[in-house]
């Protein structure tokens, strides 16, 4: 059971939460300018990383905010959590 | 023989008047607006509650509150709230009816609450004035701390009441009896 | 039956003023509190105490804790049964009644037993090379197989015991009490820290508790107990150690108290910690020494022995022969001496022993005997003589045998480290070559091992170490004692003897088995383990699995660490289902959702019918009613009449800001821009793959504000699913979204005699159907209640939504239910809905469909983007071959088809058939007197007109392809 760290609410139980999956993967502008499998790569393809990846959670029983959480798919550790629309951590200045 | 000390009381607030705000805190324009008619800032700082007179206004979200007023008074705190953000992007929504209170108090009533809720409950840190939203035996909830007496408000929605009252009973039964 | 024989007239941390009455296997025993179950039986000179899982050999205690393999007992009978505790852990209380569980009829005559002499037949991987083959003979062996084997007895009725669960947060967890737990949560606590500290045991002590000098622990529990910070949970046992430093643990409130529990009290509580950081003083437990026949009873683990004789003031022998590869089993010896034990002889493996107590022994004058073995035992039901001979260096047996006779055989094979929920944490283990034992390495976790959980055996080390792990301060590494490389099992003089030498005493597992699967491929300790089932039992192998990998490692020729240990996985312990599941049993399993109007439902014998979380009324059956009536009735009632249905758990949301339009423009399949105020609209939601999500109805309430409904299913789903947007992707659009669905209660009125009742009750709404047409919505006062009023139908027939304030609901229903009307529950509104071939999400949907393979093309509009909309663009969606939705009529108009079945285009030919569709739904229509069913079929209604074939258990149906809207296909009745 993860505790994660809301950026408004600080550390609450992952029974809070819901998982949104891989983040940073924006919904394509002009739809139609893409072929069927360059949508089908949008639509369900993910890197599934061994370690670091980037995720969308959602503090649905809480103060219902979604967020960005760095987690290491291995450990579990929570390496950073940031705001939507804020970049990560690692690429700010 | 005496009544046996009872562990945790709880029992129903009345009906109260409940609104739920939405609007943007970092515009200065919509803040002062909902102040005007509210008497009271919506509190900024997550999770913190603010009341003053029969207002009580709890943080729910970054851009969302719920104010409690005195059932009588909610249709009039609306219109106010709604002429005075009239031009300001907010949303304001009638929901007294959408739940029930219940206050919470006695020796026993922080853990009566964390057999149910993963919330960290230690009075330091869930203080008076603390307030959040969390689940409470898998059913969604609002939990208030509005100060000693009564220790806890507990706001589920309507629908739930009769489900999370049995279950407030059932938990409730091995602290009938502090003796 | 009070006599005791075996006890000690003083001493021990028993109370010798409260006598206990307890039974073993029926024959009455008299025991003290303060005792264990098998602490009691020792003290009456019980040693057989069950026979073996596998081989049916008689067992007795080995152990005095929690890593106990043999004696497992079952308490009570029936539904309060609890199968499979251990002897070793139960506290005795008065009227206490325990059985073996792995023998019949008892453990002194056991039929099983000829399983004993069928030894040889039994190898390792058994149940593999036996009974797997022929293939089909498994479902017949298997029940004998299992009743042979079965350990314990379930209870056969639901468990009348009540299981608490409580959530806790501390910054410092300890687990276990002994000399380092003790000093670490002492550190903690004086340092201000929130502490837990739990042990599986009663009092608090540990392994202090077994040793001569016991009571110097109880000064320290005092002194926790007098700080606020500092929570001690004893009987509690930390069973699991998961992600982010959360832990199970699991306390016996009233195990220990019997029939005499208090009624309001749980039986267990099941803590969920959340632990800043967690101090593992977990100790070690004592590992056996491998010979053979080295498990009869009157056979313990030497520090099992000293716990018996200091903590519980119990003899478990009058004369012992104690047998060790380390230093520790001389302090048992002596303390077996000082109690009156005749101590026959220490025999050491080792060439020398040279520790202070090895000096001691010598002192006291008890007969060591270095460079010696016990190389087999005598005795049938108990132990009667160690077989004693001398090593040579390399471990072989030299010089001759002698026997020593004695009634207790006290080993000691080292000590292993109890890393158990340190490797659960995520931690790594390294093996520690000095002192044999595999001892806790990195954890990525806040963990850390102290005392003998982290290799330190002496009590001042344990302290020490304790200390700064409370304290959060980095910890010297004490002294270590090396162990003499001596071997890991005894070698035997006969290939009889070779094959009885346990090293797993639960699972029957020999150091031949082992040595067998090793020759046979099965290299790999985790291969070793399922082959074997070399610590699979309940004890989870604490003490046997050391020793097993180390003779894998020898037989192999590998290192120990080279062969590495199985994975360490919750639970530590069992745990009961029952304190798992805590509460969420009966009624409060799941949370209920019931509308406001629940109440008058009940009282008018609804039965409900259970939607997600919510309880909605399926039907009303008057008296005499069977569940077709009721529901024909109800149907004819809205067709003919008129019919309420209480519709308020469906899903409302306001969506509310400038930008409201164009976000429903996006995530409605359909356009939004032409609805003006007090007008509604149906919207389709569909998913980003192009499959139908949702549906509802949204009223313009304000050029910025819409009231959006969900199905009643979806609601929580479809409301996360748009914040999600909102938040995600489109932050730049000035929406809020509010769920409303609690605040108001909504009653569907429906039927021709809808306009005329609506027109009774209300005062300020126009019905008149030129004023107040189909889709459009408004305000008013309703049996004089604050209302909006939707014209809208899922029946066909004309209908309004009338929406209240939760509060008034009972009201508004109170006021309708003064007319002509009937109540009408959700398998109505259903039949009602597919006799106009009504979509229903969840029933015509299932994720797989279109709005295409529905017909419903045109709700897709083609000037503006929508969600889905680019996945629709694909070829693949058009193909006309997909399943589309259709109308069944069975040729005979009575059959009701069941929904789910299978279509198919031919009459079935016993050969694989290709399925062609499924029915989705279907009902008897009372209003046309017959069946109708809905399907998805391949083609859709392409192949009408045209018959399909619907294969059932006992025969097959036919039926028609038609046009789904079986009722005023032309929608005139909408209009009254």
């Amino acid at each position: 059971m993860l505790l994660i760290p809301c950026p408004w609410c600080g550390e609450r139980d992952e029974s809070e939460f819901a998982c949104g999956g891989e983040a940073h993967i924006a919904r394509p502008p002009d739809p139609d300018a893409l072929n069927d499998a360059e949508w089908a790569d949008y639509l369900f393809m993910r890197t599934n990383p061994k370690g670091s990846q980037r995720e969308r959670w959602c503090h649905t029983h809480g103060c219902g905010r979604w967020f960005n959480v760095e987690r290491d798919t291995v450990t579990h550790r929570i390496l950073s959590v940031y705001r939507m629309g804020e970049p990560p951590p690692k690429d700010a200045p | 023989m005496a009544e046996p000390a009872r562990g945790v009381e709880f029992r129903v607030c009345p009906p109260r008047g409940r609104i739920e705000l939405r609007g943007d805190p970092g515009d200065g324009a919509f803040v002062e607006a909902a102040s005007n008619a509210l008497g009271l800032e919506p509190p900024p700082t997550p999770n913190r509650s603010r009341s003053w007179a029969d207002t009580v206004i709890l943080w729910l979200g970054p851009d969302a509150w719920l104010i409690e007023v005195p059932a009588e008074a909610e249709h009039a705190v609306a219109r106010a709230l709604e002429e005075s953000l009239s031009d300001r992007h907010a949303s304001i929504a009638v929901a007294g009816a959408g739940s029930v209170t219940w206050s919470l108090t006695g020796p026993r009533a922080r853990d009566l609450l964390a057999k149910g809720m993963t919330l960290d409950l230690d009075p330091e840190r869930f203080r008076a004035g603390c307030c959040a939203r969390s689940l409470l035996a898998k059913v969604p909830v609002l939990l208030h701390r509005p100060g000693n007496d009564p220790l806890y408000e507990l706001t589920v929605p309507r629908s739930y009441a009769e489900f999370a009252r049995d279950w407030l009973e059932d938990a409730a039964l091995e602290y009938a009896d502090t003796r | 039956m009070t006599a005791q024989p075996h006890r000690l007239p003083e001493g021990g941390a028993i109370d010798r003023s409260r006598p206990l009455g307890f039974s073993f296997n029926g024959r009455r025993y008299t025991g003290f509190a303060g005792d264990t179950l098998a602490s009691a039986l020792l003290a009456n000179g019980v040693h057989l105490v069950g026979r073996s899982f596998k081989y049916h050999r008689p067992r007795g205690i080995l152990s005095a804790g929690t890593e106990e393999p043999n004696a497992i007992v079952q308490l009570g009978s029936g539904a309060s049964g609890l199968p499979n505790l251990k002897a070793t852990r139960v506290e005795l209380y008065e009227g206490l009644a325990a059985r073996s569980v792995n023998c019949w009829p008892g453990p002194w005559f056991d039929l099983a037993a000829v399983n004993g002499f069928a030894h040889r037949l039994i190898p390792a991987g058994f149940y593999y090379k036996t009974f797997m083959w022929p293939h089909r003979g498994w479902h017949l062996y298997e029940p004998f197989i299992r009743r042979m084997a079965g350990l314990g007895r379930a209870p056969d009725g639901p468990d009348p015991d009540r299981y608490e669960r409580m959530n806790a947060h501390c910054d410092v967890l300890v687990v276990g009490a002994g000399p380092a737990g003790l000093a670490a949560a002492e550190a903690a606590g004086r340092s201000g820290a929130r502490v837990i500290l739990a042990d599986e045991d009663c009092p608090p002590g540990g392994m202090l508790l077994g040793s001569a000098d016991a009571g110097g622990h109880g000064e320290a529990t005092a002194g926790l107990e007098a700080m606020d910070n500092v929570r001690v949970l004893t009987r509690t046992v930390v069973t699991g150690y998961y992600d982010h430093n959360f832990l199970i643990a699991l306390e016996r409130v009233t195990d220990h108290l019997g029939p005499a529990a208090p009624a309001h009290l749980p039986r267990q509580r099941l803590w969920r910690i959340r632990a800043g950081r967690v101090v593992l003083a977990t100790g070690a437990l004592e590992r056996p020494l491998v010979f053979a026949n080295n498990d009869r009873p009157g056979t313990m683990l030497a520090g099992a022995a000293r716990a018996y004789v200091n903590r519980f003031a119990v003899l478990p022998g009058r004369r012992a022969v104690v047998v060790t590869d380390n230093d520790s089993a001389y302090a048992a010896a002596l303390d077996l001496h000082r109690h009156g034990v005749e101590i026959a002889a220490i025999v050491d493996l080792r060439p020398d022993g040279d520790g202070t107590q090895c000096a001691e022994a010598r002192e006291a004058g008890l007969n060591i005997l270095s460079g010696h073995a016990v190389i087999d035992t005598a005795g049938r039901r108990r132990v009667r003589a160690a077989r004693v001979a001398r090593l040579n260096d390399d471990g072989s047996l030299a010089g001759t045998v002698s026997a020593l006779p004695c009634d207790l055989i006290a080993m000691s094979g080292g000590w292993s480290p109890a890393v158990h929920l340190f490797s659960q944490s995520g931690g790594t283990l390294r093996y520690d070559a000095a002192l044999r034992a595999f001892l806790p390495d990195v954890s990525p976790q806040a963990a850390r091992c102290a005392g003998a959980s982290n290799g330190a055996f002496d009590t001042a080390s344990c302290i020490a170490e304790g200390h700064a792990a409370g304290a959060g301060e980095p910890g010297a590494p004490g002294p270590v004692q090396p162990a003499a490389p001596v071997s890991w099992a005894v070698p035997a003089r006969s290939r009889a003897g070779e094959a009885r030498r346990f090293v797993d005493f639960q699972n029957d597992v020999t150091a031949a088995d082992i040595e067998l699967a090793a020759r046979e491929g099965y290299e790999s300790v985790e291969h070793l383990k399922r082959y074997t089932t070399l610590g699979m039992g309940t004890d989870q192998g604490k003490t046997g699995n050391v020793p097993g990998l180390a003779i894998l490692a020898g037989t192999l020729g590998l290192s120990i660490p080279e062969v590495g240990t199985t994975t360490f996985r919750p639970p530590y312990e069992p745990v009961a289902f029952g304190a798992i599941a805590g509460r969420d049993v009966g009624p409060l399993a799941d949370p209920v959702r019931r509308t406001p109007l629940h109440a008058w439902h009940e009282e008018n014998g609804a039965v409900f019918e259970d939607v997600g979380q919510w309880k909605r009324p399926f039907y009303y059956p008057q008296e005499g009613e069977t569940k077709d009536e009721a529901v024909a009735r109800e149907c004819l009632a809205v067709r003919n009449a008129a019919g309420i249905m209480d519709a308020s758990t469906l899903g409302k949301i306001l969506v509310c800001g400038p930008d409201a339009r164009e976000f429903l423009n996006r995530v409605y399949t359909n356009a939004w821009d032409g609805l003006a105020p007090g007008r509604c609209r149906y919207g389709l939601m569909l998913g980003e793959d192009g499959m139908v999500l949702d549906d509802g109805v949204t009223a313009c309430l304000s050029e910025n504000r819409f009231l959006t409904t969900t199905t009643t299913g979806n609601a929580a789903r479809v409301f996360a699913w748009l914040e999600e947007w909102l938040q995600t992707e489109w932050p730049d659009l000035e929406v809020y979204l509010t769920s409303l669905t609690e605040q108001f209660a909504t009653v569907a009125l429906a039927g021709p005699d809808s306009r005329k009742l609506l027109g009774a009750l209300t005062d300020d709404i126009d019905p008149a159907p030129d004023v107040f047409p189909f889709m459009a919505w408004r305000e008013g006062r309703v049996a004089g209640l604050p209302a909006r009023v939707f014209r809208i139908s899922y029946t066909g027939e004309v209908s309004y939504e009338i929406v209240v304030s939760a509060g008034d609901a009972t009201d508004l229903w109170a006021a309708l239910m003064t007319h002509e009307v009937t109540p009408f529950g959700t398998e109505a509104m259903h039949v009602l809905r597919a006799e106009k071939g009504y979509l229903m999400i969840g029933q015509e949907t299932d994720g797989t469909v279109t709005p295409l393979d529905l017909d419903m093309g045109w709700m897709l509009n083609k000037k503006k983007d929508f969600i889905g909309r680019r996945s629709l663009a694909r070829s693949a969606m058009r193909d006309p071959m997909r399943k589309r939705l259709v109308g069944l009529r069975t040729e005979d108009p009575a059959t009701v088809l069941p929904e789910g079945a299978q279509i198919l285009a031919e009459p079935p030919s016993g050969a694989p058939e290709t399925m062609i569709g499924h029915v989705t739904s279907s009902y008897r229509s009372a209003t046309l007197g017959r069946s109708i069913a809905l399907a998805l079929v391949k083609g859709g209604r392409d192949r009408a007109p045209g018959t399909v074939h619907v294969p059932l258990d006992d025969r097959t149906v036919r039926a028609e392809i038609c046009d789904p809207k079986f009722y005023d296909p032309e929608g005139e009745r909408l209009n009254g």
